[in-house]
């Protein structure tokens, strides 16, 4: 059994979000390691523009603050969709084929971060206000 | 406020809605003494009805309409052979033309009046195309198909929505007059407009729209004329109950948001390359800006500074020491992601109680100071030397600070003269209830509302040291902060492209962010 969630691991490591997703819909096995915060890490930063930020240094952000995966799930990937808003100066290139989003860039990464902030602190603020 | 430039009249009242923008509402002494007055907008159509008797006149066209449609026969007689006296005389003409059928009235039963809510459901017989309040639209389909079983054919019905929007644009009329009263000191005649508008208001809906502002600002103007100014206020609400409303307007609309996230960004690139950084903060509430710039500071290259954050906010009454437990949430965020941090709290209830040495900043560290819609609270009344105004800001100029982000509403709202205050006010908070409207639906809303609500009571109903809504515009500002000393330091095309992006995410319709020399603004338009 071991070999198999490393094996999956492996494979799971070269596939786009959707893919990656949907693994995590098949069995509890798929579901444990689909949602390994490793994955979600690679998902979220083979794309996007170098923030000038170690590795490690990402990590010990991101983590504590929520994880790579609500990072992608509820930020970068809403605001890589193609929005019927207003045309804007720095509209991303467009999908083509429901490919893997195209790069993030700078300020895109910035703004999902501090809103990945701000909804962990708001979480953490409302919960001890009830004690 | 364009609400009403393209405003159309459908059915038989387009004929005096041409009419309505050229022809002035009768004067408020003639109402007065006339005790049936008769319907200004259709007697400038050549009609003579009273107003008290519209909506019965009205009720009555629609059974004309449905018996003539439903016996042709009886039209052709009608035509030629009856003979009516006086059809101006709507009311009594109407009478007679419906005797002349013998059917039994049968009318669409789709006009209703819901007594309670104030709300009126418009039916197609009587709509037009209104798109500046689709919310009513909305409810017809709906409401259509639960109410047409219950209801019978009886004297119950009524139909006011082509008066409506006549009704809106009267209020607004009403309301300039009765300000215009209150500027000359004609109490009596201003209450009496009150009144005129209390019941006009049952007659608008009151949900969206012109009734929604146009029931604050009669409220406002109520306390100023009977509370007197000053007693009006009501800022009385407890400091919890303030930041309450504040996280729900934060959350309802992106204007906080917006106001945070530049700040925040300006911030970060003054204190580029330094490593003890000292932020003070001039209204903290939830410290909602912090958590943001904590996490980019954790990110930066080469490593987080020491961030120091001094958070000054109104005391607690009730022992809680509200601002210490912001700054250790804070502080165990900061310690989360590894940054040094250390929090301070100063509470003091007015911002010109505050002290330079209260802060105890260290000369040694890169200082900025935050002010989110707090400096136009000091503008009080007699602009002197010794206005608070000047003391604050020569204090936060004797800090040096690297940076000092300054967030306020670009609306001209301390003129000295309270007609020009007032219909400013009018202007600018109408727009921002149809902004808020276009923001998706959350629960937040209502509460959001309040926190506006209190706003505009207190730049109409408040004089003197309890007026703090002083309100000025950008220009005013510029010149202000360059008289003390400071120089004005671009936002960079970072800041207008996160903006921008905030924006797109909470995908709210008609926000727009504009650069103005080197300031950014959010405004919103319909």
């Amino acid at each position: 059994m071991n070999l198999d969630e490393n094996l999956l691991y492996e494979v799971l490591k070269h596939v786009d979000a959707r893919t990656l997703a949907m693994a995590s819909c098949v069995s509890k096995l798929w579901l444990k390691t689909a949602r390994d915060e490793r994955l979600w890490e690679l998902i979220c930063t083979r794309h996007w523009a170098n923030i000038g930020c170690g590795t490690q240094q990402l990590r010990s952000v991101v983590l504590p603050l929520g994880g790579f995966r609500r990072l992608h799930s509820r930020y970068l990937w809403p605001l890589s969709k193609p929005q019927a808003a207003s045309p804007l100066p720095w509209a991303p290139p467009k999908i083509i084929n429901s490919k893997p989003p195209a790069r993030w860039g700078k300020d895109e990464v910035h703004l999902c971060l501090s809103l990945l902030s701000i909804q962990y602190y708001e979480k953490m603020h409302f919960t001890s206000r009830r004690r | 406020m364009v609400l009403y430039d393209s405003a159309t009249l459908g059915g038989s009242c387009s004929g005096s809605s041409s009419s309505s923008s050229s022809s002035k509402p009768p004067p408020l002494q003639q109402r007065q003494q006339t005790q049936q007055d008769i319907d200004g907008l259709l007697a400038g159509a050549g009609y003579r009805v009273r107003s008290s008797e519209l909506r019965k006149v009205a009720q009555r066209l629609e059974r004309l309409e449905t018996a003539m449609v439903n016996s042709p026969a009886d039209l052709s007689q009608l035509a030629s052979d009856t003979i009516h006296y006086n059809p101006s005389d709507l009311a009594s003409w109407v009478d007679s033309l419906l005797s002349e059928f013998t059917q039994p009235p049968t009318c669409p039963s789709e006009f209703i009046m819901d007594p309670e809510t104030n709300q009126t459901v418009v039916s197609d017989a009587w709509t037009t195309a209104e798109p500046h309040m689709p919310q009513v639209h909305q409810n017809i389909s709906y409401e259509q198909q639960s109410l047409n079983n219950q209801l019978t054919v009886d004297n119950q019905l009524t139909v006011v929505t082509a008066m409506e929007e006549d009704s809106g644009i009267r209020l607004v009329h009403m309301l300039m007059t009765c300000a215009e009263c209150v500027q000359r000191g004609d109490f009596s005649l201003a209450t009496s407009c009150l009144e005129d508008m209390q019941g006009l208001l049952t007659r608008v809906n009151t949900v969206c729209g012109i009734g929604k502002v146009a029931g604050h600002f009669i409220d406002a103007l109520s306390r100023r004329i009977f509370q007197g100014i000053g007693g009006g206020s009501i800022n009385g609400g407890s400091a919890y109950e303030n930041e309450i409303l504040y996280h729900h307007f934060y959350e309802a609309c992106p204007y906080l948001k917006f106001a945070h996230f530049t700040a925040n960004q300006a911030i970060l690139e003054a204190f580029d390359g330094h490593d003890c950084v000292h932020v003070v903060d001039f209204n903290l509430m939830h410290g909602l800006q912090w958590p943001a710039l904590i996490q980019a500071l954790a990110l930066r290259p080469g490593g987080p500074p020491l961030l120091r954050l001094t958070g000054i906010g109104p005391p607690s009454p009730d022992g809680r020491d509200s601002l210490r437990e912001i700054g250790l949430r804070l502080a165990e965020l900061a310690r989360s992601v590894n940054v040094r941090f250390a929090f301070r709290g100063v509470a003091a209830s007015r911002l010109e109680d505050v002290k330079p040495w209260m802060l105890q900043v260290n000369p040694k560290e890169s200082v900025a100071v935050n002010s989110i819609m707090q400096l136009h609270r000091l503008l009080g009344s007699d602009l002197n030397r010794n206005s608070p105004i000047v003391t604050v800001l020569s204090w936060i100029r004797s800090l040096n600070p690297k940076i000092m982000t300054v967030v306020e509403q670009e609306a001209n709202h301390n003129q000295p003269g309270f007609l020009d205050r007032f219909t400013e006010a009018l202007h600018y908070y109408s727009t921002m209830f149809d902004s808020l409207e276009a923001c998706t639906v959350q629960p937040n809303k209502a509460l959001a509302e309040i926190y506006i609500q209190r706003e505009i009571a207190n730049v109409v109903s408040c004089e003197g040291s309890a007026r703090v809504e002083r309100h000025e515009p950008l220009s005013k500002w510029r010149t202000r902060l360059s008289g003390a000393g400071f120089r004005p330091l671009h936002l960079g095309s970072n800041a207008y492209k996160q903006a921008s992006m905030l924006l797109t995410l909470f995908s709210a319709e008609g926000y727009s962010v504009e650069e103005n020399d080197g300031c950014l603004t959010l405004g919103w338009h319909s």
